[in-house]
């Protein structure tokens, strides 16, 4: 599971940063267009919440 | 304002001289101890530490005018950057205060030389960390030293308040050594917290809200609300060359690893990653408030006048001296860690006798590189983002030779301290424009980076004696 999440944000980083998502144009929010910035918050949530997942998994561990 | 001022920066001050007090009668006269707080902190100390060394001047006022004048993709340099930095922080930390713990190192240096068994190493680290990051301390007191300028009454020039600031911070680190400077940073990083809010809470209540302010923006620049940004800077290459050598700093910088260092062991690790990651989030949202606002009120204004008018001359008398406070705090939160550990990690790495500390020594270093910064920081003139995401790229360079001797057991080759440092010269020759900045249409410092993480972990695949 731990290997999961670490693969998984990974790819969310990777996704992130590739041209497809810094190439968003500017729009009205919609999940047909989200604006550029409402999807940089929105992966930052994501990633904090499977760093709260991971750290669980961590503790669990230890 | 200037009654609440004297009184923010009375209270400022005695809470740094107690804590220095504090911080002494824990330390005893235990060299270890002064130097890297040996016996362990507590995490929540250390998570705040943490948290106000990394968002410095560059978090209160590089990201808002980056946010003003680069738009929304801002975010994804700095926001998404930050938060994914706790993953760092949990995959290196629990294996480097493992090798703390089971091998007695205290200091990346220490490491380097135990598993390559060499100083070249060592000296290749010092000189990445030297070369970029004195720069970066030095504008760190540049940028709120003019600012100051700009704020006081005429004739107190930029200079004077940069002695009162590295003085200050020398006198705290030589009483107190790191256990000063990390009660210290929590006054700061809280301090930075509170002003950061509630400068953005004003600010968006003024233009109606958040979503009003979003708006606003949008009709005053469109080009404000996507990648490139109007400037064309952020480029997907920018971004993500930007995102992978800000995710090395918790590894390279050491004024970060000695934070992960003085846990008091690896299963505070994880809760420090979690906390970090948090704290990134809600120290940056609110720069996106700052920086728009200043976007639709302040488009044409210089760096220096947005600050001092957002920040300062246009918000309410008490919050206006609290914003100075914090802004001096932020600088000084992540000035004194760095010097404190440049000085530590070049004792530990230069001197012959293992095991040998001196605390008296660290001092004078810190002392040292305190003058060398001031002198730097009246030649600096650079942005002060651009020049902190050079700083960050130099540094991430020696990054996969470090993890590599992290993850790694036994006797490493000198081949990746090698190819670190031919990478270091090429990046520095690129920087200053001797060499071209880009190749085949691939940035220079995003290919080095990646060469040095391909390389290092070929060889740690490779390595007979890999798995720890």
């Amino acid at each position: 599971m731990k290997k999961i999440i670490d693969i998984g944000v990974v790819l969310l980083c990777g996704a992130v940063y590739s041209p497809l998502i810094v190439g968003l144009p500017d729009g009205e929010l919609t999940l047909a267009s989200p604006p550029l910035l409402f999807v940089g918050v929105l992966a930052s949530l994501v990633i904090l919440l499977m760093l709260a997942a991971r750290v669980v998994l961590e503790r669990r561990d230890q | 304002m200037t009654g609440w001022l004297a009184v923010f920066l009375f209270v400022y001050v005695v809470l740094l001289a107690i804590n220095a007090r504090q911080a002494k009668r824990e330390n005893g006269s235990d060299a270890h101890e002064i130097v890297f707080a040996r016996s362990g902190m507590r995490t929540s100390l250390l998570f705040l530490s943490f948290a106000a060394t990394l968002f410095s001047t560059f978090t209160l006022m590089g990201i808002p005018d980056f946010f003003r004048i680069h738009g929304a993709a801002t975010w994804l340099f700095i926001g998404v950057t930050d938060v994914a930095m706790g993953f760092v922080v949990l995959w290196f930390g629990l294996r480097y205060r493992k090798i703390i713990e089971r091998e007695g190192v205290f200091s990346v240096s220490e490491l380097l030389n135990k598993r390559f068994g060499s100083a070249l190493p060592v000296y290749v680290y010092l000189i990445g960390i030297f070369v970029f990051l004195a720069p970066y301390v030095a504008i760190q007191i540049q940028g709120v030293s003019q600012l100051l300028t700009v704020l006081s009454p005429a004739g107190v020039p930029a200079w004077f308040w940069a002695i009162c600031m590295l003085l200050l911070i020398g006198v705290y680190s030589w009483i107190g050594g790191l256990r000063a400077i990390v009660y210290s940073d929590v006054v700061q990083g809280l301090v930075l917290l509170a002003v950061i809010w509630l400068v953005a809470h004003a600010l968006a209540s003024s233009a109606g809200g958040v979503s009003a302010l979003l708006s606003q923006t949008r009709n005053m620049s469109p080009a404000l609300m996507t990648a490139p940004g109007p400037a064309g800077l952020m480029t997907w290459q920018f971004l993500l060359a930007s995102f992978v050598s800000i995710l090395w700093m918790p590894v390279t910088q050491p004024q970060l690893t000695a934070r992960i260092a003085a846990t008091k062991g690896p299963r505070e690790i994880p809760i420090m990653a979690l906390s970090i990651s948090f704290f990134a989030l809600i120290i940056l949202l609110p720069t996106i408030v700052i920086g728009f606002a200043g976007a639709v009120a302040y488009p044409d204004l210089s760096s220096g006048e947005f600050l001092a008018r957002i920040l300062v001359v246009d918000q309410a008398p008490v919050l206006g001296a609290l914003a100075i406070v914090g802004l001096i705090a932020a600088a000084m939160s992540t000035a004194d860690s760095q010097l404190f550990a440049l000085s530590a990690e070049g004792q530990a790495g230069l001197r012959r006798t293992e095991g040998a500390i001196s605390s008296v020594g660290v001092r004078i270093l810190v002392a040292f590189f305190a003058i060398g910064c001031f002198v730097l920081s009246l030649l600096t003139s650079s942005e002060l983002v651009l020049l902190a995401r050079v700083s960050f790229a130099g540094t991430a360079i020696v990054g996969p030779m470090i993890v590599l001797a992290t993850f790694s057991e036994g006797r490493l080759s000198l081949f990746s301290p090698c190819l670190a440092f031919v990478c270091l010269l090429v990046f520095a020759l690129s920087t200053l424009g001797v060499l071209p900045t880009t190749f085949s249409g691939v940035r220079v410092d995003l290919a080095l980076m990646l060469i040095t993480a391909f390389i290092g972990f070929a060889e740690y695949r490779i390595h007979p004696r890999r798995r720890g």
